[in-house]
Formats: structure tokens, sequence, C-alpha cells
């Protein structure tokens, strides 16, 4: 984390691709201000993924090449608490990039996408995505393609939380109630624990292997 | 291996040094085989806590985040090794090693041999009971070879076992008591 505030590598990657993929629908849209629900919440979303994946993988592949994984592995410090530590930092990061994304949107589209129904998408994508991103981001740093290979091995299984995300992104979008409103954040909060749990055990399996 | 002994493994490049130091050090797990350090074994948590809590790691990669400063990196790891006087302790390593001055400075702009001392502070932060070093003497000067020997020797006085590799036969012959080649996958006392 202390690197990060130095560097703010990953807010800035984060932010500055979101908000390139982001200008680029806005400048190509003929009228930005009619955008339909569906779509806008898909480019937020779509952004996010892929300019998380990016920054994820430029981080990692810096801990291989510096060995400072390694380095914290040879402390007295339980695995689980530096899988949690790394998902936290990767969260709080997230989380700053987004409100940043949210803004340049709304700017650009002149559309308010915020709403209860993103603020709870947020932490619950975010959670499950930083499990997962830094459980694969770990294991495809030691790949010499980690970029594509995280983007690869990370797109398939947070498709839920993408959906869970855009659903109810597109629903603060309209301005209406999400009809399975409830049916979408138990998923959320399902895949969440699931990630959580086991990506938790599989990272201590896979490290003491 | 016993308290006090200080051992250099020899052995031509590709030999598997660095690799058996790895092992040791819980980095990496053996295909077949046991390993006992401190009487435990080095990859099962949580008894692996209490070796690392008692070990020092010095390997071919300096393993320090290079956009830290030296001062940032040896209390981030002091705090990961629990130190309470972590402040007081980092700046007895860095006398030690004659870093002091490059305490507030990024580890990137260091040369490769102070981060070479950089890493090797690290290592000793806890004061180890082992200190396993991989060619501790790669990159630097011959002062600071023999700042590297002085206190190699004085964990030796005090009881504290150190395992080393290294090429540079007046470093391995002022550090060692004992001397072992490892060749084709055997280790033989020299």
């Amino acid at each position: 984390m202390l690197i990060e505030l130095k560097s703010k590598e990953i807010v800035v990657t984060i932010t500055l691709f979101s908000l390139l993929v982001v200008s680029i629908f806005a400048v190509t849209s003929s009228n930005p201000s009619n955008l339909s629900a569906e779509i806008g919440s898909g480019i937020i979303w779509a952004s996010i993924v892929f300019s998380g994946s990016i920054a994820m993988s430029k981080f990692f592949s810096h801990e291989e090449k510096n060995e400072t994984l390694n380095a914290v592995l040879l402390m007295p410090v339980p695995i689980e608490l530096i899988f949690f530590g790394k998902i936290l930092s990767l969260f709080l990061f997230l989380t700053i990039s987004e409100c940043l994304i949210i803004t340049a949107f709304s700017i650009l589209f002149n559309s308010n996408p915020l709403s209860i129904y993103i603020l709870i998408a947020i932490p619950v994508f975010n959670l499950g995505f930083s499990c997962v991103v830094t459980f694969f981001g770990i294991i495809s740093s030691k790949s010499r393609s980690n970029e594509i290979l995280l983007t690869l091995l990370l797109i398939p299984i947070i498709i839920p939380l993408i959906m869970f995300a855009t659903e109810l992104t597109r629903a603060g979008l309209e301005g209406i109630a999400s009809q399975n409103f409830n049916l979408w954040l138990s998923l959320g909060i399902l895949f969440d624990i699931v990630f959580l749990v086991v990506l938790t055990f599989l990272f201590g399996k896979i490290i003491e292997q | 291996m016993e308290h006090g002994d200080s051992i250099c493994i020899l052995g031509e490049n590709g030999s598997g040094k660095s690799t058996l130091l790895r092992i040791f050090s819980g980095l990496l797990k053996p295909d077949k085989g046991t390993v006992k350090v401190l009487d435990k074994d080095p990859y099962k948590q949580p008894e692996n806590l209490f070796i690392k809590q008692k070990m020092g790691v010095l390997m071919h990669s300096n393993m320090l985040y290079p956009q830290l400063t030296l001062k940032e990196n040896l209390s981030f790891f002091s705090k990961l090794l629990g130190i309470i006087e972590y402040k007081t302790r980092v700046n007895e390593v860095a006398d030690e090693l004659n870093i002091s001055r490059f305490l507030n400075i990024e580890i990137y702009k260091l040369s490769n041999g102070n981060q070479r001392k950089a890493s090797f502070a690290k290592s000793l932060l806890n004061d180890p009971e082992i200190l396993i070093a991989d060619e501790p003497d790669a990159n630097i000067d011959n002062d600071t070879i023999e700042t590297f020997s002085n206190i190699f020797l004085q964990r030796s006085k005090k009881s504290k076992a150190n395992l080393f590799t290294s090429h540079n036969e007046v470093f391995f012959k002022k550090c060692s008591n004992r001397k072992m080649k490892l060749n084709s996958g055997s280790l033989s006392e020299l």
C-alpha cells in the first residue's frame, strides 16, 4: 500500500485507461446524453475490468521481478494474512479509481450513474475482483505473457460479478427500481464469499507447493 | 548443523547451491526427502512461522521494494518480524553495515553494492539464529567484504549459525569453520 501511495501506479493506470475508453465512446457517440443505460453500464464496467487487469499484471510482474513477494513470504506472517493484505489494498485503490471514472462518465455523458445501486455494486464487485485478480495475478506473474494470461484467466471467472455490477448500474442509470435486486445482490455476495474462501485456501496450498 | 557453525557450500555454477538454500529457507519444496530446520518443517504452517522468526535470508536477488527508501524497506520488514523497537533496530543494522547515510534514499537509486548491503541489513534485522546467504559477497568491494566477514565471525562467536555459498576464496576461508562441496546432487564435507 505504501508503494502505491508513493508511485500511484495502480490508480493512475486504471483511471487513465478507463478514462480513455469512456472518452472514446463519448466522442464516437452521436448523442452521448441519449446513451442507453444498458450500454452505459457496459462501458463503465468493461473499462474497469480491462484497466484493472492491466494494472494488476504490471504490479505483480514488478513483484516477481524484485522477488518482493518471496521476501514477504519469508516473514513470520500467515500466508492468508498476506493474501488478505493484498486484497484490501487493491480494493481501496480500485474504489478510488472507480469514483474518478464514474465522475468522468457523468460529465462526458451528461448522466448521473450515482445511485444506491452503484454504491452497493462497487464494494461487492471490488471484493470479488480483488480476490480473483490477486490470486491469478500471482500465478500468472511467473509467465512471460502474464498480461494476456491474467486477462484470459480473470474474465471468464468474474463474468457473474460483471453481470451483477452492470445490472445494478443499469438500474441506477435508468432511475428505476431493479426488479431482481435481491437476486442479483445475493448472487454477488455469494460469489464474493466463494472466491474469498476457495481462493484463500488455494493460495495457501499453491504457496506451500 | 550445530550452533555457531559457519558452513560454506561450494560448487560449480549450476550445481544447485542456490536451490539448496531456497529449500532450507522454505521458498522451495523438495521433490523428495525431508528437511528439518530448528527441528521443524519449513513448509508447514504454523510451525514454519517459528523458523521464519529465527531465520535471516539473503538471496541472489535483493528482495527489496525499489520504490521505497532504505528506511521504509527496513521498517516494513521489521514490523513483519514483530520487532517492537523497530526504529532503533533499523538504525543499528544500518550503522553496522555503514549505510546510515542512505536511509532516506530509494533503493533503485543506490549502487548494486549498496543494494547488497541493504539486503544484508534486512536479513540481520531479527538477529537470526540461522543466516542463509547466497553469495553474500557478490557485487561488493573489498572493504564491504571485510565488514560482511566480521559480521559472520561475530555471529559465530555468539553461537549463531551461518549457511552460505561463495566463490570468493578469501571470504569463505575467513568466514567458515566447515566447507562442503555440492557435486552432482550430493553434498560432501571437505
